[in-house]
């Protein structure tokens, strides 16, 4: 065995108390990250999954370039004869309204049965043909794919919802009700099951007719007849053959069918919303973009069309996955330099404490290489322990509370992978790391100096040092921001030089703020704790790098929750305060001014506000405007057009130039449009500038009143339609009023109606419903109005909200964690400290102090410790969110205001106290038990 | 075998320059035990430092068991004093984590050698020492003079020609004490090497060969503790030792 390593063995298993504390260290942080990748696996995997079944596989895709608009779907057969092609897919996606007729028994006498119908809206996708599954993978709880047009997959969620199924949405209709002596017959012409006929017409109790009705809704699943609502008054049935898992992370129901059963229900055969295109190996897809764009658009209508990188699609996605990430990244990294930097100052604090010892070593033939290889080797030892205890830890303590959320969160529990053994390499890097200076400061003692027993004055020139050293680090931290660079790039840049910049600066900063706390505020402290002044001070600058570096592991934890706590209200006020869209959204087929004032008489409804989204052409009347127009060709222009006062009470929009005042007046007035940033960004356009817009030659022009942003316009859009990014359509579109649009484009013909927003009375107010309520009025009073989807804009923001708190807990869960294991180093620290100074403590004891001196001096150092932490903590902290402010106006583009909320951060300075203290407690209470005999001969080999 | 050459050595403390030796030359002849002694600040403990390698002269030459120390590396100091000395210091300096026989075992560990060789010279030293049934004990259970006799093994675990021993009685009360002189007396005569040890008790230079005395920084004289002259040769004892002593300090 190598010399180091037995020296190694022998230390380690020689002082085991301490070591122990080292291996707990890094079994806390190794555990911890361990658990960060575990969650974070199992909800990117559940995002992937969701990526990769909403968007599929295939590398490009042809669609049309106005969203919600079908293709031919024949196009696919000159698609597949390209010669790079290897399949091309036709894919189509409608909305459905689907219901199910089940036979009820009421619950009041005579508890007759009845027809029940219940409905709910879900999206329909085709499937691949069956040697194309691939292309989008499914899973299956039970039953197996449509493979004709009368069969059909529904999802669980589904599923779950025309059962009627307590707390999930499903919609009663009574509106049949009323079919009693007719019941059987209509029954059978609507394929209900026939073993209906077994039970009597009659249920004898309340109970029976519960049951009942529980039991025939229930009987839905596999061989079920369900019906698609084609309007105006058409059904088409379809046979449930198939159930898919439900839908990952929320989103609209889904349901599965061949192209031609889903044609059965929209009523335009060899139509597709897209065609997926898979390319043979070698063939790079944006090459294949390039080439085939022109042809396609040679193509008649192809003007129309669009080709397109799914990359394109997904970016969007990806880089929310990233966007993710970041704070659980950002978490992990801080609690692994948080490990480092406690194991650097842990085993620090073991190489002075045995100057000697390594000196007598160094006497008897080790060479400096033995010396420093022995520290590492320890290092090592400690890592790999931590490693080998924590990972498993924490991916057993992970995999316990996901499966334990898992119905809540609709999360599939992921084993995670190789990227585990990031926190075991982590563990022992740290470890090793932490290991790297007192290697070297073991190595460079000089044995002479070491074995004299002189007292040496505490270097003042280091402490100047770090003090220089550290504001530079702090000061780099910065630098990623003002960088110039694109957005990924700062972001990593940030990540991975800003972040360490400014942990590491304030780590070093801790022992010249700890000397300034000593300075300040120890003579306060001693008088409080009854201890002479002179003392306490003086045994704090004694060892001012060990003091301050353990400040500095302290202040990691309060840092994050600092962090967290002020992005948190940041968030809360200043981008969810300002998001206001209307409570309810409703889109439709058939949406007509009738039905927006059939809303408007429901008492719970303030204001609607009805939408038409207007394809138009479009052509710049602004000479500055970019040249090149080919991608972002300004005839594909979507305007959406609605009255300007409504739509503003209900709707916040963020201007980014001009006004909500002047262009409400402006849009009043006509002639007038705004612009999403999007549009204004990619045309060079703005306030002023000229956009003149035509619809089948008519043509007028509109001056730009406003540019404007709408986080909430975003999430709205996520939850409507996934395959389309909001950038995406804000690029290609204006907002107008109704009036300009009908007048000067539509001839006076009254535009269509795809989508009323509606704003709902306070459920708190007398006149105020529950959202269910709100949703099956709704639902009734429109019920005429084509295949209807209504979207919950309360339940929409009270998602939101709850994804907040349910971040800001896990990091929280995070920071505090991290002081945990940083009090792991404080209680080190103090019982080197002691071991170290037990002679000293045993003169002050044979000089007359109380043992009661002693013990308040070791918890006043804990305390001083704690207070250099409170700042270094609460400064990092601060400083952490200035740049996350600058972050998240890179990724989200909004600015949030840094509020620090005190109270909250006070609370934090409170459990950083308690901890340090606490930590140091049971070394101080082992101390107070040893008579001064006992410490005086301490200082005898 | 020891041999030192104008020997010059300053140390700066806080600011003051002490002149610890002053151009000393002496020469130590072949195996036996012998006596370094002098005041406090006569500079014999740092003559030890830089017999042991542990410092090196500003400026003289010494050589010892043939081994120059004046123009060594670090690493050249590191193998010399893995073989060439053996230290024994005032206050034990035992590895507190250690054994007894680890703690013997330890240069031999660091030189690399086999395990099962090394254990058989370690517990043969702790016996031969008288302290083979403390072997697997740590310091904290051991008395002073065990501890000091552990420490005699671990500096003569690699058979080294020359040990160095600073103060060894120190710590240790009359009876110990004298025990570890005889003892030191017995193993540089058994096992012929060079024993030098620097005291400033004359009892404990009674046991030795010859004595060398140092009084600021130099060689102010040195005699045998065997005296020869009219009458058969006689050993000095403590007081003749002190007496001798005395004369050269005056």
């Amino acid at each position: 065995m190598r010399p180091a390593l037995r020296l190694a063995t022998s230390n380690i298993f020689g002082r085991r108390g301490r070591t122990l504390l080292l291996i707990a260290v890094v079994t806390l942080s190794a555990a911890l990250i361990a658990a960060v990748i575990t969650a974070m696996g199992s909800v990117e995997g559940a995002l992937r999954k969701r990526m990769t079944m909403m968007v599929g596989t295939a590398d490009a895709r042809i669609r049309h370039i106005v969203s919600g608009e079908t293709v031919d779907a024949r196009l696919w057969e000159l698609v597949a004869s390209w010669p790079e092609v290897a399949s091309a897919v036709p894919r189509l996606q409608h909305p459905l309204t689907l219901r199910v007729v089940r036979p009820a028994w009421n619950a009041n006498p005579p508890f007759q049965r009845e027809v029940r119908v219940l409905s709910s809206t879900a999206m329909g996708s085709s499937l691949p043909p069956p040697e194309h599954l691939d292309l989008r993978p499914i899973d299956l709880v039970d039953g197996r794919l449509p493979q004709s047009p009368q069969e059909i997959v529904v999802s669980q969620v589904l599923l779950d919802r025309l059962r009627g199924k307590a707390g999930i949405e499903g919609r009663r209709s009574t509106a049949l009700a009323q079919i009693t002596s007719r019941v059987a017959d209509g029954l059978a012409s609507r394929g209900v099951p026939t073993d209906i006929d077994s039970r009597s017409p009659r249920a004898s109790s309340s109970d029976e007719a519960a049951a009942w009705t529980a039991e025939e809704a229930q009987s839905l699943g596999l061989g079920s007849r369900i019906e698609a609502v084609r309007f105006p008054r058409q059904v088409v049935g379809y046979t449930i053959v198939g159930i898919a898992k439900s839908e990952l992370l929320g989103g609209r129901p889904q349901t599965l069918l061949t192209l031609e059963g889903l044609e059965r229900t929209t009523g335009e055969p060899d139509r597709a919303g897209d065609i997926e295109i898979v390319l043979k190996p070698g063939f790079e897809p944006g090459a294949f973009v390039d080439k085939y764009a022109g042809p396609l658009r040679a193509l008649p209508d192809g003007s129309k069309l669009i080709l397109q990188t799914t990359e394109k699609v997904t970016t969007g996605f990806k880089k929310n996955i990233q966007n993710n990430n970041i704070p659980l990244l950002i978490a992990s990294g801080l609690a692994f330099l948080s490990a480092a930097f406690i194991i650097t100052t842990g085993m620090t604090v073991s190489i002075t404490e045995r100057k000697r010892e390594l000196a007598i070593v160094r006497c008897i033939g080790a060479s400096r290489w033995q010396i420093a290889e022995t520290q590492l080797w320890i290092g090592l030892g400690i890592g790999t322990i931590g490693a080998v205890l924590g990972v498993p830890l924490g991916v057993g303590i992970a995999l316990s509370l996901l499966h334990y959320f898992q119905n809540d969160m609709k999360i599939e529990v992921l084993m995670p992978g190789s990227r585990v053994l990031i926190a075991a390499g982590g563990a022992i890097v740290s470890a090793l790391i932490g290991a790297g200076y007192p290697a070297w400061r073991a190595s460079s003692l000089p044995p002479l100096r070491a074995l004299s027993a002189r007292a040496e004055a505490p270097p003042r020139a280091g402490v100047w040092w770090l003090l220089l050293l550290g504001v530079i680090m702090i000061a780099l931290q910065p630098v990623p921001l003002y960088a110039g660079l694109g957005i990924d790039q700062t972001v990593l840049l940030y990540l991975w030089f800003g972040l360490p910049c400014l942990l590491i600066g304030y780590f070093l900063l801790g022992v010249p703020v700890l000397f300034a706390m000593t300075r300040i505020a120890s003579v306060a402290v001693a008088r409080s704790m009854r201890l002479p002044p002179v003392l306490l001070r003086r045994s704090m600058e004694a060892t001012p790098f060990r003091n301050g570096l353990t400040a500095g592991a302290m202040m990691t934890g309060l840092a994050l929750l600092v962090a967290i706590w002020t992005q948190g209200r940041a968030i809360s006020e200043d981008w969810l305060g300002k998001i206001r869209f209307p409570e309810v959204f409703i889109t439709g087929t058939q949406l007509k001014p009738r039905h927006q004032r059939e809303l408007d008489r429901l008492p719970f409804v303030t204001q609607t506000v009805a939408i038409t989204l207007q394809a138009v052409e479009a052509v710049p009347l602004d000479p500055n405007t970019a040249p090149d127009q080919t991608i972002l060709a300004m005839d594909r222009t979507t305007f959406i057009a609605f009255e300007p006062k409504p739509f503003f009470s209900l709707a916040k929009l963020i201007f980014v130039e001009g006004d909500e005042v002047t262009a409400a007046q402006r849009l009043e007035q006509g002639g007038a449009i705004l612009v999403a940033r999007e549009f204004a960004t990619a045309r060079r356009m703005g306030v002023g500038s000229k956009v003149r817009l035509g619809y089948e030659n008519r043509w007028k022009d509109f001056e730009i009143v406003g540019v404007v942003s709408s986080p909430g316009l975003d999430i709205v859009n996520q939850y409507f339609d996934l395959g389309q990014s909001f950038a995406e359509t804000a690029v290609h579109a204006v907002f107008g009023s109704r009036a300009d649009l009908r007048d000067s484009l539509l001839d006076g013909a009254e535009p269509n109606t795809q989508l009323i927003q509606v704003g709902l009375v306070p459920q708190s107010d007398p006149a105020g419903v529950d959202d269910e309520t709100a949703d099956a009025r709704i639902r009734d009073a429109l019920s005429d109005g084509g295949i209807l989807d209504v979207g919950n804009g309360r339940k929409l923001r009270a998602d939101i909200t709850a994804v907040l708190e349910r971040s800001m807990l896990v990091v929280s869960a995070i920071a505090v964690m991290s002081m945990l294991v940083a009090c792991l180093g404080v209680a080190n620290l103090i019982i080197a400290g002691i071991d170290a100074r037990q002679f000293e403590f045993g003169v002050l004891r044979a000089v007359g102090a109380r043992r009661g001196v002693v013990l308040r001096l070791v918890l006043a150092e804990a305390f001083l410790i704690g207070l250099a932490a409170i700042v270094l903590g609460t400064c990092m902290g601060l400083q952490a969110v200035w740049a996350g402010q600058k972050i998240d106006a890179l990724l989200i583009g909004i600015e949030l205001r840094v509020h620090p909320p005190w109270i909250a951060i006070a609370s934090g300075w409170v459990v950083v106290l308690v901890l340090t203290v606490g930590a140091s407690a049971p070394a101080v209470f082992a101390l107070g038990r040893r008579s001064p005999r006992e410490l005086l001969a301490a200082v005898r080999g | 075998m020891i041999r030192c050459t104008n020997i010059r050595k300053t140390y700066d403390l806080g600011g003051r320059k002490v002149d610890a030796l002053c151009g000393l030359s002496l020469e130590i002849p072949g195996p036996g035990f012998y006596a370094i002694m002098g005041q406090s600040g006569s500079g014999k403990s740092t003559l030890l430092h830089l017999l042991a390698g542990l410092d090196s002269p500003d400026s003289g030459e010494i050589t010892v068991a043939g081994s120059p120390l004046g123009a060594m590396t670090d690493a050249e100091a590191t193998l010399y004093r893995r073989r060439v000395i053996g230290i024994v210091f005032q206050q034990f300096n035992l590895i507190p984590t250690l054994t007894a026989v680890e703690n013997v075992e330890l240069p031999g560990v660091l030189a690399s050698e086999p395990a099962g060789a090394l254990r058989a010279r370690a517990m043969k030293l702790l016996s031969q020492l008288g302290v083979g049934e403390r072997a697997g004990h740590r310091p904290d259970a051991m008395s002073g003079g065990e501890q000091q006799r552990v420490a005699i093994a671990r500096a003569l675990s690699g058979s080294p020609p020359v040990l160095l021993a600073d103060e060894p009685s120190g710590n240790l009360d009359s009876a110990n004490s004298l025990r570890l002189w005889e003892l030191l007396a017995t193993l540089a005569l058994e096992m012929k090497i060079t024993i030098v040890m620097v005291t400033h008790e004359p009892a404990a230079a009674a046991w030795c060969d010859r004595v060398f005395v140092l009084r600021d920084g130099a060689l102010v004289g040195e005699f045998p503790t065997l005296s020869s002259g009219e009458g058969p040769e006689r050993k000095l004892d403590a007081a003749g030792v002190a007496a001798r002593y005395q004369q050269y300090l005056r």
